[in-house]
């Protein structure tokens, strides 16, 4: 399979770009996508734990990515209760 | 008379597939960055929290000292000459100009939406669910807005009126 699709691929050597970038998009979004599901504080897939996004922690990071603000520095500004 | 085996041009076929690519992820990733930039805390001076009921809203000013109290839309009966039909409300939200406001949103019972398009702000308000928005407005006056999420009867009849203050 990966023989024929080397073959190919050196028949026509322009469409190369094409599908690398088409690939790296789509596996992007996909990836993605995946990390939301799986990662995502507002996501819940197990029925035994309803609620995991009460236990977050403040110095966590959700976001992709963060530009400015480093979560695990963030001091504390709040009592203990 | 197909053209499955027609083949020409191919360097500038490959110049034409990348050189777009390229120009594009350009544009994509600052433009990504800028967007992660916009989610940011920016160190608000203070706190507000904005409560949808049916059909009026309720701010709590708690930071210091507790100032809470609800914003009905004015009947059109108290209208002075001079107001806006449909929006504007009793009691205002007062805010200075100039300072970053972080706004706590949520709903005490249907969904709910706090809009201020001159702004830029709409974010939901979703019973049992804290949303967080946070604005600098630099410019004193009064801004409107109304409700922007479906809530039953009065939904038109709710808006939203910021009061900026120097």
């Amino acid at each position: 399979m990966l023989r024929q699709i080397l073959s190919q691929a050196k028949k026509h050597p322009s469409l190369i770009p094409l599908f690398v970038f088409i690939g790296t998009g789509a596996s992007g979004a996909t990836l993605y996508l995946l990390r939301l599901a799986l990662f995502n504080p507002d996501v819940c897939w197990d029925r035994n734990n309803p609620e995991p996004w009460n236990k977050l922690g403040p110095n966590d990071q959700y976001k992709f990515y963060s530009v400015n603000v480093d979560y695990s520095k963030l001091k504390k500004e709040r009592p203990d209760f | 008379l197909t053209n499955t085996s027609i083949s020409d041009a191919q360097e500038m076929e490959t110049i034409w597939t990348i050189l777009p690519a390229i120009i594009l992820i350009l544009i994509a990733l600052p433009s990504l960055r800028i967007l992660y930039l916009t989610d940011e805390i920016n160190d608000p001076s203070f706190t507000i929290k904005s409560i949808g009921h049916q059909w009026y809203w309720t701010y709590e000013y708690t930071d210091y000292g507790g100032l809470i109290f609800n914003s009905y839309m004015l009947p059109p009966l108290f209208l002075e000459p001079g107001d806006l039909r449909l929006l504007d409300v009793d009691n205002r939200v007062v805010l200075p100009v100039e300072a970053p406001v972080r706004m706590m949103i949520t709903s005490q019972d249907v969904l709910h939406s706090w809009t201020v398009p001159s702004l830029g702000l709409k974010t939901d308000a979703i019973p049992g669910r804290l949303n967080q928005t946070t604005f600098t407005a630099t410019r004193p006056g009064v801004y409107y807005g109304q409700c922007s999420e479906i809530c039953g009867a009065n939904h038109s009849f709710m808006p939203i009126v910021l009061e900026l203050i120097p």
